[in-house]
């Protein structure tokens, strides 16, 4: 009788109880695939790994459980009466009764996932931290053509663009952005928000293709999820600001695609609150005439001036009542680029240094109307260019790539720019996310970042010798077995000296003793030569056997695993290897 | 290397002194030196000083020690500091200046003693034992062992006219025999031998005799120890001729059968070598990893060290006669000093062997030096004061089997290539 | 009286009406309708039968009315509309009547109104629709319809023109002028004179004197009797019952023609509509509902008491994408590019295992193009998220290095062989076989050189050599130590030797033992298959057996042999007993080919025997099966050997694995160990030491320690301990045998560079 025989009476146990295959569940739930998907992406249910897998192995597996959590979900109602209401619009449609078909689609049933994202995420760090996707997922579709092919409305997009600017406001506001990664892909930041790393990548600011191998109707659906649980998110965070969600945009600097720097000054205005108000004028005064218009278009919208506004005094004011909940690395960042006024030329990135230079303390304009600053404004201390050779140069300013910005907040300090400047080719711009130490590889301009940082730190806090001291102590503990092989050799090899030290007394006292001259001697040197070798070979030999020795003595499980790892850290190295090896060729060729 | 070739980047200031006298005597002056020397370097140096016709070969010792490797390694290893003036001391180096031609054997050359300065014994596998005036010269052929003879041992040397020869062999029995060395030798007397001695049950493998005394004592496979009487007269157990008739070349002679006096059992395997040094003390080296010293007259043991390996020689000597040296299934000779109290750790450990150390023998006068021979063909020489050997002699071709010092300034050795070999003119001061 | 009355109103009110022809149709019907409606009240029945006697006729247009209704709404609305009005129409007329008659007739009115609002009630539609028909009826067969009307002034009090000159407008608008009246006299000269004076009636809207006809006076009398206006009405017609069950009508329903009410847009339903319109006008009632306004709010109020997580099983969150690296950057550094020819090499690997990511090189911000794929991967990060399987798994960091498990070191375990000193040279072929002689005085060896030789094991010397015409597949000395007899096995032939190695009294035993002039005589089953015969040659034994031996093993006591032929059943294996001279095949039947066998070293009478997959143990005394099967699970056994102990065993197999059983744990191996990457050739325990080694075909043997402890429940501990090297492999073939010196911990291995070496500690 087969092994998973059970008598008639008997109920099903473990595995076979626990699991159900996808169309087992499909059938319990009495839902079609796409809804199921649709059920599974909103509520989170993901298949499960069964140790045994009763149905055969090519199957999905979803547990039980899951599938009962789905069964009592209202939204699985509400989809069925969708269903039917769409049936009915169609049936509608196929009568040409065009009026009636649009009465309908104007009264279709709607569904809410609020209640959905409480139960995913019963904490708002929970919600952080899924959000990584979230954000990705909104900022690539934010730049996305709207087409009706996919069902992708101009609506949705210019709703996904909203939510994206509006985080992105929050973070460059608390100045909680970590790290910035131009890479081909796009652009990644990290921020830490209420403790929680979030990475996101945003595309370049150009327009994307629509690639037909994608399912669109997953991707909208998630999408969906993904639009409710930033909106939520961006209401609690700006919430915690004492900021009105949603907020209103100075609608002219929106409909200059600025509308990130709106929502920013918007979010500035009303953080700030009433206790600034008097100050408008004073700040006000202070401007250079440029900007009066802007001025006094936010003196309408009861809007203040950017928090990264020099020697405002409610800058100080405001400080003072954040330190006590500012983390010093949130400092830090905040005054990176403090004293600093950039401003960004036709061709840079606009969006992207918007976000990050406020984020980082720094004054941001930009070519165009709507900027706060005109070009020829004489404080103005960085100008980012990205073309070959700038027009007219301001001496005053420093004319560099937009690369420098983003190594610089990389590296929390403020790089030498003479690499970034106009027209070179900058040096290579490295990931953040890596740890070179572990990574086994540190290339060379990390290096000297991380000399510059140590200099940095050494004039600002002295701690003599932070950098040093800390590095060495891993690559210790990694090179302690190595260290013994080579003691191993070390000895091995002292052993062979003598020997051949004796031997060559003995040559010495026999020649004597026959009274020949000293002539031969090279002649044993060279047999020396020829025999160098051999104890390294030995000790090889040696640490083979070791390895074979305690190989057998593992179990077969163990063994595999050591084998795999070993595998891994191979694999690895070949990597680190490889690239060494470029490097070598590539010095080769410049020498 | 010549001297002055070297750069004489650091010097040393020494002082060479000797207890040689002339011609080997240099003032006593202060030279400086280039520190790189090796001992070559010094003794060419001293050489120089001596203009000795043709050039002696020297041996170098600070404060007890023989000079190796360059002179300032050598100071930097001992931590001498090279400022002041050193005292060096030299002696001849201790080197075999001589090798007489091989005597050729019909078998492996199994064992040797040379403790007579007037002739030369050897065991041999084809079961007879030969009796060497020089190289060369085989004066009397002992025959009647039936098995390869095992070891060979010269009973009481002191009297003038004859010695006795006692031999153990495979064959589980040993052999006296009594050959006299007065009449000129002009060709090979065969002798039988007037006295068998059976009671071991394996083959014998090493047999020792006592000084100043007419017994012997064998060990053998059979884990035991036996000693046994050398004189025809007081062995009871007699068979019918009790005289003793003297003729070397005679056919039918008598012999006797004897008993073991007494048996020292206690090794629990193939004992291998025995020695009886003194008056009533054996020291016995077996398989079973122990060397032990047997008190002749109670047959207790009084001392039982234990070395990790399977031993095949040791020997007895040294300073006051007292270090056992002890070789067997490893390149290392082992010296250990009974004397000390507690430890059983070896004193010194010469391990510049590549194979079993077949035989070892301390020097009669010197309390330095002895000598080891191995399977890997070579006789070694050594000092207690260096862990270098003072000279190796490899002239053997396979394996030695036994070797021995003879008339204080030479080595006999015989081995596997059936050759008794002969290195001289060592000068052991 | 009353009915007089009202017939008078009816007729006045007739008569106004055939006189003034006002637009409509149906305004002109409802007038007699209400008449009727009074007039005939009594008997609602006939009147029913009455309309539908008379319905006929104008069937065909209320259809129309009726479909129009049902379907759009403004038509509906419009119909509506002046059902509405002359609904008010008909109100103000109640109102004359009213105003005509006294309250109650008035109040009845009023009933039938409210009733026609709020309910539908058969027989006030019936009466109502009954007077529109028969209207309908007198509409057909009345004249004057056809005559223009002459005056104009429409429907307003006629005392307005009393005092004009004439009494209202022709169609062309010329006044009407009045007659003037004649006096009294004339008038009444004239009715005097004229018979039909009685007839005339004076019509003051017209200002003419109308004549009745006779067929009019009819009418009129009959009314005035109270019966039918008409003559041929009959009221007492015979019933006809529409819904009768005697004729063959299978369904339950009537036959009845579709009512009219079906037809007719109903009034409340219409009031409704029309309350909605106003409200619709007023703006009361939206239609296109407002875009509500997707509302956000504070979701995340309180953290507290949020054991949502805890309902659903345990939640695995979603793997965080892997962060960039350096070689993602716009601007790497250089030797992140891979070099022309590795981009080739990447084109010609294989779809799966080409690198993801090719990293490329951007001199600036502003000349990177768009990622092709980005949508993509977000799509499969998509699908990652909810299509794979989450599982959490147990990241382990750790050093490679610490999952070795900690030996004990070497050192502690020593003396165990490991180099080699002594070599046995002299075989010029292989060497297949070897044995130790019991004192360790002396080994034994047998090549393919057809030679069996006896080497010292102190010196290495070949004491003795025999030579043999056939290849020496084994030889095996007797344990005992004063019994130096040497077992060889060659072909089909078993010799027993003898070495002289033994004392004199030792010797007369052996050769006394050896010399069998008395050929035994077997039992004739085994007789088939061994046969023994006296050596001359050798001084031996020679035992001939029907096929080639691979194996011969010693009993402890050493007067046992067994040997191992290449043949299955019971044949396969037979033991030899030296002092009687005798041979006995196993009281077994063994399956497969016997490849080794053992005799136990402690208990007496068990026996193993190793075919190619298992172990089976028998005991000789009780003539049955096995007492035990091991499982090994091997391909193919090779070699076997026993603890001293006597309750482990090793096995090598020929796949180059190593299985250590514990008899008495389970018929299981309790370790396995793969050392060889070639077959095994032995495998031998020490006697004394807790060493045991295998040696291969791959010229390599390893040494192991192997500690058997005395208590049952503690396992045996094995430790790999050296690998020794230095055997040359000849043609394929490594180490062919190896054994432990008795009582030295030293190995001796048979090379098939026909060397024999020890390895000593």
């Amino acid at each position: 009788m087969p092994k998973h025989y059970r008598p008639a009476g008997k109920k099903k146990e473990g595995n076979a109880a626990r699991y159900m295959t996808r169309s087992q569940a499909l059938k319990s739930l009495q839902v079609n695939l796409n809804l199921f998907r649709r059920l599974c992406i909103v509520k989170g249910i993901f298949p499960r790994e069964p140790k045994k897998k009763v149905k055969g192995n090519h199957h999905t597996y979803y547990h039980v459980k899951d599938i009962a959590f789905l069964q009592h979900e209202p939204l699985l109602e509400k989809f069925r009466e969708i269903k039917t209401y769409q049936k009915k619009v169609l049936k509608a449609k196929s009568k040409k009764n065009e009026e009636l078909a649009r009465l309908l689609l104007t009264r279709q049933p709607t569904y809410k996932l609020d209640r959905l994202i409480r139960e995913r995420y019963p904490t708002f760090p929970d919600a952080l931290r899924d959000l990584d996707d979230c954000l990705t997922m909104v900022h690539l579709f934010a730049v996305l053509p709207a087409s009706d092919r996919e069902k992708l409305e101009v609506k949705r997009v210019h709703n996904c663009r909203r939510l994206s600017h509006e985080w992105q406001a929050y973070v460059s506001r608390t100045h909680s952005l970590r790290k910035v990664f131009v890479s081909v892909k796009g652009i990644y930041y990290q921020a830490e928000v209420e403790g929680q790393k979030i990475t996101w990548l945003t595309p370049h600011a150009i327009q994307q293709v629509f690639t037909n191998d994608v399912d669109f109707s997953v991707l909208l659906t998630f999408l969906e999820f993904y639009e409710t649980l930033l909106a939520f998110t961006n209401f609690k965070l700006y919430h915690s600001l004492n900021v009105k969600y949603p907020p209103i945009l100075d609608s002219r600097l929106e409909a200059l695609a600025a509308d990130l720097y709106a929502l920013s000054r918007y979010i500035d205005a009303s953080s700030r609150g009433m206790t600034v108000e008097p100050k408008v004028d004073s700040s006000s005064s202070s401007q250079s005439n440029d900007r009066e218009e802007s001025e006094l278009r936010l003196a309408q919208l009861q809007h203040q001036l950017p928090s990264s506004e020099p020697g405002a005094l409610m800058h100080l004011v405001a400080d003072n009542n954040e330190e006590v909940e500012e983390d010093e690395e949130t400092r830090a960042c905040k005054s990176l680029f403090k004293d600093l006024k950039f401003f960004l030329s036709r061709e840079v990135p606009r969006e992207s240094l918007l976000f990050v230079l406020p984020a980082f303390g720094g004054m941001v304009s930009w070519e165009g109307e709507g900027a706060p600053f005109k070009e020829d404004d004489e404080c103005i201390t960085h100008h980012i260019i990205d073309k070959p050779s700038a027009g007219h140069m301001y001496l005053s300013r420093e004319y560099v790539q937009p690369q420098w910005i983003y190594d610089s907040v990389n590296a929390r300090i403020i790089l030498p720019t003479e690499k970034y400047l106009v027209g070179r080719i900058p040096p290579p711009h490295l990931s953040p996310f890596v740890d070179n130490e572990a990574e086994g590889y540190v290339p060379d301009y990390a290096e000297t970042i991380k000399r510059l940082q140590a200099a940095a730190r050494n004039e600002v806090l002295p701690l003599p010798g932070v950098g040093a001291g800390d590095l060495e102590d891993p690559q210790n503990l990694l090179y302690a077995g190595v260290m013994s092989r080579t003691e191993e050799a070390e000895a091995a090899r002292n052993k062979k000296k003598m020997a051949t030290l004796e031997k060559q007394y003995h040559e010495e006292l026999k020649m004597e003793i026959t009274g020949t001259s000293a002539d031969d001697l090279p002649v044993e040197e060279e047999g020396e030569e020829g025999e160098e070798e051999d104890p390294e070979a030995a000790i090889k030999q040696v640490a083979n056997d070791e390895d074979t020795r305690s190989k057998l003595s593992m179990s077969n499980k163990k063994r595999k695993l050591y084998e795999a790892m070993k595998m891994g850290l191979e694999k690895k190295n070949e990597g680190v290897k490889l690239i060494e090896e470029r490097k070598r060729k590539l010095k080769k060729a410049q020498q | 290397m010549d001297v002055e070739g070297e750069d004489a980047s650091k010097v040393v200031h020494v002082k060479f002194v000797t207890k040689l006298d002339s011609p080997f005597k240099v003032p006593v002056t202060s030279v400086v030196i280039p520190s790189n020397l090796t001992r070559l370097g010094l003794s060419s140096i001293v050489n120089s000083l001596l203009t000795l016709e043709n050039p002696e070969p020297f041996d170098f010792l600070i404060d007890g020690e023989l000079i190796r490797m360059s002179l300032e390694e050598f100071l930097q290893a001992k931590g001498i500091s090279a400022e002041r003036t050193l005292e060096i001391e030299y002696i001849r180096a201790v080197a075999p200046r001589r090798e007489e031609k091989p005597s050729l054997h019909d078998d492996w050359v199994s064992a040797v003693d040379g403790s007579s300065h007037r002739l030369i014994l050897t065991g041999c596998y084809d079961g007879l034992g030969r009796v060497w005036s020089s190289a060369g010269y085989c004066t009397h052929i002992l025959e009647g062992h039936s098995g390869a003879i095992s070891s060979v041992a010269l009973v009481n040397t002191e009297d003038a006219g004859s010695v006795t020869v006692a031999t153990a062999s495979k064959d589980r029995s040993l052999r006296l025999f009594k050959v006299d060395t007065d009449e000129p030798v002009d060709s090979t007397t065969k002798v039988g031998a007037y006295k068998i001695l059976r009671g071991h049950k394996a083959a014998v493998q090493s047999v020792a005799a006592q000084k100043y005394g007419s017994m012997v004592c064998s060990s053998s496979w059979d884990c035991t120890i036996n000693l046994w009487n050398t004189d025809q007269s007081t062995s009871e157990g007699d068979s019918v001729s009790t005289k003793k008739r003297k003729g070397n070349n005679q056919a039918a002679e008598s012999q006797t059968e004897a008993e073991a006096e007494s048996t020292f059992v206690g090794h629990t395997q193939c004992v291998s070598s025995v020695v009886w040094p003194e008056h009533d003390v054996i020291y016995s080296a077996s398989w079973d990893h122990s060397v032990r010293r047997w008190d002749v007259d109670t047959g207790k043991e009084t001392l039982n060290l234990y070395s990790g390996k399977a031993l095949n020689t040791l020997d007895v000597g040294g300073e006051g006669s007292a270090l056992v040296a002890a070789g067997g299934s490893d390149p290392v000779l082992r010296v250990w000093d009974p004397r000390k109290p507690g430890t059983s750790a070896p004193v010194f450990q010469f391990s510049s062997h590549a194979s079993w150390i077949s035989a070892c023998k301390w020097h009669k006068s010197s309390w330095y030096h002895l000598l080891s021979a191995s399977y890997d063909g070579k006789i070694m020489l050594w000092d207690l004061r260096t862990a270098w050997p003072l000279s190796i002699i490899d002239t053997h071709k396979d394996k030695v089997l036994s070797a021995d010092w003879w008339k204080g300034d030479s080595v006999v050795s015989g081995g596997a290539d059936s050759n008794l070999r002969i290195s001289s003119g060592i000068s052991i001061s | 009286m009353t009915a007089k009355k009202s017939e008078a109103a009816a007729e006045e009110d007739k008569i106004i009406d055939t006189k003034r022809k006002s637009g409509s149709v149906k305004s002109q019907k409802q007038k007699p309708a209400a008449k009727e409606a009074k007039s005939v009240e009594k008997e609602v029945k006939s009147l029913k039968e009455e309309d539908l006697l008379l319905e006929s006729g104008t069937d065909s247009e209320y259809d129309g009315d009726g479909d129009s209704l049902s379907l759009n709404s403004d038509d509906f609305d419009s119909d509506f509309y002046d059902s509405e009005d002359d609904g008010s129409q008909r109100e103000t007329e109640n109102g004359d009547e009213v105003h005509g008659h006294d309250g109650s007739d008035g109040n009845v009115d009023d009933d039938d109104e409210s009733e026609q609002v709020d309910s539908e009630n058969g027989e006030e539609d019936g009466s109502e629709e009954g007077f529109e028909q028969d209207e309908a009826v007198e509409e057909s067969d009345s004249s004057e319809d056809e005559v223009a009307p002459r005056n104009t002034i429409g429907d307003v009090p006629i005392k307005w023109y009393d005092d004009e000159k004439h009494i209202g407008y022709d169609i062309t608008g010329k006044k009407i002028t009045k007659k003037e009246k004649q006096d009294k006299l004339d008038s009444f000269l004239a009715t005097m004179d004229d018979s039909k004076n009685w007839r005339k009636i004076y019509d003051d809207y017209n200002d003419e004197e109308v004549e009745l006809t006779k067929e009019e006076s009819k009418l009129i009398r009959r009314m005035l009797k109270g019966e039918a206006p008409h003559a041929d009405f009959d009221p007492y017609a015979p019933y006809v019952d529409w819904f009768d069950w005697k004729k063959e009508s299978i369904h339950p329903l009537s036959g009845a023609p579709e009512p009219k009410r079906r037809f007719i847009p109903s009034k409340w339903e219409a009031k409704k509509v029309v309350k909605y319109v106003r409200a619709i006008r007023n703006g009361t009632i939206k239609f296109d509902k407002p875009e509500e306004e997707p509302n956000y709010y504070l979701l995340w109020g309180d953290d507290s008491a949020s054991d949502l997580r805890g309902k659903n099983l345990n939640f695995v969150p979603p793997p965080k994408v892997k962060l960039p690296g350096h070689e993602e950057s716009y601007n790497p550094s250089p030797e992140f590019i891979p070099t022309a020819e590795e981009k080739a090499a990447y084109e010609l690997m294989y779809e799966e295992d080409r690198p993801k990511f090719i990293p490329k090189m951007y001199t600036s911000l502003r000349s990177i193009p768009a990622y092709e794929n980005a949508l993509k991967e977000s799509f499969e990060r998509c699908l990652d998220l909810y299509l794979c399987p989450r599982v959490r798994k147990k990241r382990i960091n750790i050093d490679p290095e610490s999952l070795k498990p900690k030996l004990p070191s070497r050192k502690d375990l020593r003396p165990y062989p490991n180099s080699c000193y002594l070599e046995y040279r002299g075989h010029t072929g292989p060497v297949t076989s070897l044995s130790t002689e019991r004192s360790g005085q002396w080994i034994a060896s047998g090549s393919m050189d057809k030679s069996v030789r006896i080497w010292e094991v102190e010196t290495g010397r070949c004491l003795k050599v025999w030579e043999f015409d056939e290849v020496v597949t084994c030889v095996a000395w007797n344990p005992l130590s004063d019994f130096s007899i040497l077992a060889v096995a060659m072909g089909r032939d078993l010799v027993l030797l003898n070495t002289e190695l033994g004392t004199d009294e030792e010797q007369k035993k052996i050769e006394d033992l050896l010399n069998v002039k008395d050929l035994p005589e077997l039992v004739p089953s085994v007789a088939k298959i061994v046969t023994w015969r006296q050596d001359e040659k050798h001084g031996g034994v020679k035992i001939t057996h029907f096929k080639t031996i691979t194996y011969i093993d010693w009993h402890s006591k050493g007067d046992y042999l067994s040997t191992v032929m290449a043949s299955g059943e019971t044949r396969g294996v037979v033991v030899h007993q030296l002092t009687k001279r005798d041979t006995q095949k196993l009281p077994l039947k063994i399956r497969g080919l016997p490849v080794r066998t053992l005799f136990h070293p402690t208990q007496r009478g068990i026996f193993l025997i190793a075919t190619k997959k298992n172990i089976r143990v028998y005991d000789l005394r009780k003539r049955e099966g096995p007492i035990k099967k091991l499982e090994t699970g091997l391909r193919e056994i090779s070699s076997m050997a026993i603890h001293p102990g006597g309750d482990n065993l090793i096995v090598g197999s020929k796949e180059g694995k190593m299985c250590w059983f514990d008899l008495d744990l389970s018929s299981r191996p309790y370790k396995t160990l793969k050392n060889h990457p070639k077959d095994i050739t032995n495998v031998a325990f020490h006697r004394s030491y807790p060493l045991f080694a295998s040696c291969s075909e791959d010229s390599t043997a390893y040494v192991f320690h192997g500690k058997v402890f005395n208590d049952m429940n503690e396992n045996p501990l094995i430790v790999p301990l050296e690998i020794l090297r230095g055997h040359s492999s000849s043609k394929g073939q490594g180490v062919l045998d190896c054994k432990f010196h008795p009582r030295q911990p030293w190995l001796f291995t048979a090379g098939a560079d026909s060397i024999i070496k020890l390895y000593c500690h």
